[in-house]
């Protein structure tokens, strides 16, 4: 059996510390059957400073951050603030990346969000047709619901023009700013 | 000048180790007003005092520092043996140069500046002590007790017994609390009212016992030993001395349809009701929001029926008073109604019932006669999931504190199902099981054994309402933490552990009586742990939950410990008290009354000041020796500096501190005077 690890004090396990494992935030988590860890157990590894067990576990990728278990948390911890911040580290981290999102689920759910915001960047909005091709390219899986194709375009929800919002310019700055806050921020 | 006397301790090793005692003595022996200077290894010893007290009669001492210890070991210790050598005790002070200076310092040399700087300091202040005297006040023997709950009713008989009279004062029209209610106490599970019945009938009939039910207390002044009491008697309508109690005004009353607070809402009772069979006393009231005559001018059948003609429509309010020595807050508790939990559906599902709802469901004198049923059809419930800590512990609810009996009422409420529904399965949804008391773990690990009650570690996150063949069911959402996995269980009955708070009231009671209560409006004992009965206001004593949740044993040794303090208050006919008082000087008082305003204590009158022919020259403010704690509120207000503390006057202070910044050997400021 393995020893509670005694890591350093940060700021997620200073949130974390409040949690008293009553369980009542895995009690009522739609995706709870989804996760190999459940909230509270989250928080458990989180309070022990266990980030490897947190990054190894699927439970980060499948929450949708719904919020139910925050706003019924009697102790009102910000759980998905916390997860969040969780994600961004990884996102942030190249390291932590190749240790962790390399294979399986979490590689697909990172390449999808990828995709996903840089078709925002071009855009401003969602252009499905690419955002499907290029993530099919990407993953390899190439004809992935490629078959939803011709009904979805006889309903005339796939577009086959690309349109581009007004003022994209200003909207491109924003993540521009946001490149450069975290590049000041290391 | 002053002829002081200062004496030093060593206190074996203690002081001694780090401090040069000896050079504060010489220290001293130069400073101007010090007639005698000297150390002693144990000045505590009786050898030690015998020094101090000699030297009180030889030197013509009126003033004198011990240097030692803190005065919450000694002061008292000194004060008597200088009282006995003929000094008035309060022109003695203890300079703390051991907790604030020894103990706490390792190098010699500063801890020897510091004590010597401590002990000046004292010195200095010691020159402005007055010559004060202890405050004695007339105490009335007779006390009040409000609330009549379980806790109530043990602190009035206990003092009723001790030969003291008792008014006890209780706002619904019967004594008997919640316990009244109950339906088996764990854990034991003897029946609750087989137990509280027989007290209810002694405080009844106890010559020294004065019942007020259906009474509130209106106003409180006065102090310790001489408080007035106002209690509003609520209109009854039913004159109380000719009633026969035969109940045929409540079998004939017509309007029936409303929800008993006895029943927890669960059964009915009519307008005009005695709350439950052995209520006591045994005389109906009526409900004048519901009486139809009240509400549309006819009816009078009560008064048609009732053979003595005991019913009185225009019966009112009436004001009575009292004179109480001391006073009991034994005003009790109340649970988080259902209403409270809208993820656990209470109050939209009949199904979803609180801890209270459920003791009257089970008791034999409730509505269903003991026979488990569901409030909303009849049915017998086959599964019952109790949720623990229901709005307890959750900061988000604003309840942060543990409601304490709910584990073990919860382990009682699944027993007790298993034994009145066979082959039943009861869940109980916990975060962790305090069952600290006397018999208390076993009785929880019988409700698992053998009552094999399904404890699973989670709080619940929601319950609904599903309906599955036909009847409707609760689906409760919980998890299982051991496992971490979600659990669901179909349900047909959902019981809520619901938190305990005090009752309705409680800070409005507590503000016309003068004392303080916490953020959650439990009533603050003195001391945690070395004065758990007694409030910090004197003579106001707590017993029960109102200070905190507690249950049965509990509230009834409270409420003994706080009969034991108003007996030992009542065993003298005077008492005295520290002179530690506010004084007011009213030649520069000019009547701004600003101290009247922020004395927690109402210790601040107003007094006329009159000339030869009775004219007013000026109202000024007077302080109450009796009720006045000496906080010091009313100096630090006052903009004429008009009040001051005895004991801790301003001249004594601005001494006490000069003292620190002076040397030892030249005093300039105080020789000039």
């Amino acid at each position: 059996m393995q020893a509670h690890p005694h890591t350093e004090q940060d700021e997620l396990k200073v949130m974390g510390a409040k949690c008293y494992q009553c369980g009542k935030c895995s009690a009522g988590c739609p995706l709870a059957s989804q996760m190999e860890l459940s909230t509270s157990q989250m928080m458990r590894q989180l309070q022990l400073g266990n980030y490897d067990a947190i990054y190894r576990s699927n439970s980060l990728w499948v929450c949708v951050a719904c919020e139910t278990c925050q706003s019924r948390c009697p102790q009102e911890i910000k759980i998905v603030e916390i997860w969040d911040t969780l994600r961004n580290r990884l996102f942030a981290d190249k390291k932590l990346q190749r240790k962790y999102a390399t294979k399986g689920a979490v590689r697909h759910i990172l390449l999808a969000h990828k995709i996903f915001l840089s078709n925002i960047y071009t855009f401003g909005r969602i252009f499905e047709p690419m955002l499907a091709a290029i993530y099919n390219l990407r993953s390899g899986d190439l004809f992935k619901d490629a078959s939803k194709g011709p009904s979805l375009l006889v309903k005339g929800k796939l577009p086959l023009l690309p349109h581009r919002i007004n003022g994209i310019k200003e909207f491109q700055r924003i993540f521009k700013n946001v490149e450069k806050y975290r590049a000041q921020k290391g | 000048m002053a002829r002081i006397g200062v004496f030093i301790c060593w206190c074996g090793e203690n002081i001694s180790r780090t401090v040069d005692v000896v050079k504060v003595a010489e220290a001293m022996a130069g400073v101007p007003g010090v007639v005698t200077s000297v150390e002693y290894k144990y000045m505590c010893s009786d050898p030690g005092q015998k020094i101090m007290k000699e030297s009180i009669k030889n030197d013509a001492l009126d003033g004198v520092v011990v240097a030692l210890c803190s005065p919450l070991m000694h002061e008292k210790t000194f004060r008597t043996a200088a009282e006995e050598a003929g000094l008035n005790p309060f022109l003695l002070e203890v300079a703390n140069i051991r907790e604030h200076c020894s103990w706490v310092h390792e190098n010699k040399e500063e801890a020897t500046k510091k004590a010597i700087a401590i002990t000046r300091s004292t010195v200095e202040r010691v020159r402005y002590n007055l010559q004060l005297k202890n405050i004695t006040v007339p105490i009335t023997a007779r006390a009040m007790v409000v609330g009549g709950g379980i806790a109530g009713i043990q602190a009035a008989l206990d003092i009723a017994n001790g030969g003291h009279e008792v008014v006890l004062v209780e706002r619904t029209p019967s004594i008997g609390g919640h316990m009244a209610g109950l339906s088996e106490t764990f854990p034991t599970l003897d029946c609750s009212q087989c137990i509280l019945t027989p007290r209810m009938v002694e405080v009844a009939r106890h010559p020294k016992i004065k019942l007020y039910s259906y009474a509130e207390v209106e106003s409180v002044s006065g102090f310790v030993g001489n408080f007035e009491v106002k209690i509003r008697k609520k209109a009854r309508s039913v004159d109380t001395s000719s009633c026969t109690g035969c109940g045929i005004c409540q079998e004939k009353c017509p309007q029936k349809n409303i929800a008993s607070e006895f029943e927890e809402g669960l059964g009915k009772r009519k307008a005009i009701y005695v709350p439950f069979p052995q209520a006591v006393p045994n005389k109906p009231v009526i409900d004048r929001k519901h009486c139809l005559y009240f509400t549309k001018g006819k009816c009078k059948i009560c008064e048609k029926v009732c053979g003595p003609k005991a019913i009185r429509y225009e019966q009112e309010d009436e004001i009575v008073e009292e004179r109480i020595g001391a006073i009991v807050l034994a005003t009790g508790y109340e649970t988080l109604p259902a209403t409270f939990f809208p993820e656990y559906g209470g109050g939209r599902y009949p199904d979803v019932i609180t801890g209270l709802q459920f003791e009257r469901l089970a008791s034999a004198s409730g509505p269903t006669s003991g026979e488990l049923k569901r409030p909303s059809d009849g049915r017998r419930p086959e599964t019952v999931v109790f949720l623990s800590c229901a709005g307890s512990r959750d900061l988000a609810k604003g309840i942060s504190y543990c409601s304490k009996i709910c584990c073990m009422y919860v382990a009682k409420h699944a027993m007790l199902y298993q034994h009145k529904v066979h082959g039943g399965k009861a869940y109980v949804f916990y975060m962790d099981v305090r069952a600290s008391g006397k018999n208390y773990d076993e009785f929880v690990r019988r409700a698992i054994e053998q009552d094999k009650a399904i404890y699973v570690r989670g709080r619940v996150a929601r319950v609904y309402e599903k309906e599955i063949e036909g009847v409707k069911k609760l689906v409760v959402k919980g998890a299982d933490t051991l496992l971490g996995e979600q659990v669901e269980i179909v349900a047909d009955m959902v019981v809520l552990a619901s938190a305990v708070k005090p009752s309705v009231g409680a800070a409005a009671l507590a503000q016309k009586v003068g004392t303080p209560y916490d953020q959650h409006h439990f009533y603050s004992e003195a001391h945690p742990k070395l004065r758990p009965v007694e409030s910090n206001t004197a003579g106001i004593f707590l017993a029960g939950a109102a200070q905190a949740p507690k249950d049965i044993p509990e509230s009834v040794a409270d409420a003994s410990a706080a009969a034991s303090k108003v007996q030992i208050l009542f065993s003298r006919k005077e008492m005295e008290r520290d002179p530690y008082v506010s004084m007011v000087n009213s030649d520069r008082c000019f009547g701004c009354f600003s101290c009247e305003a922020v004395c927690p204590y109402r210790a601040i009158s107003r007094k006329e000041i009159k000339n030869r022919s009775g004219e007013v020259l000026k109202v000024v403010a007077e302080v109450n020796a009796g009720l006045c704690q000496g906080c010091g509120g009313c100096i630090a207000i006052c903009r004429a500096k008009a009040c001051d503390l005895a004991g801790y006057t301003d001249q004594q202070i601005f001494s006490a501190i000069r003292g620190f910044n002076t040397t030892s050997t030249y005093e300039e400021e105080v020789v000039k005077k």
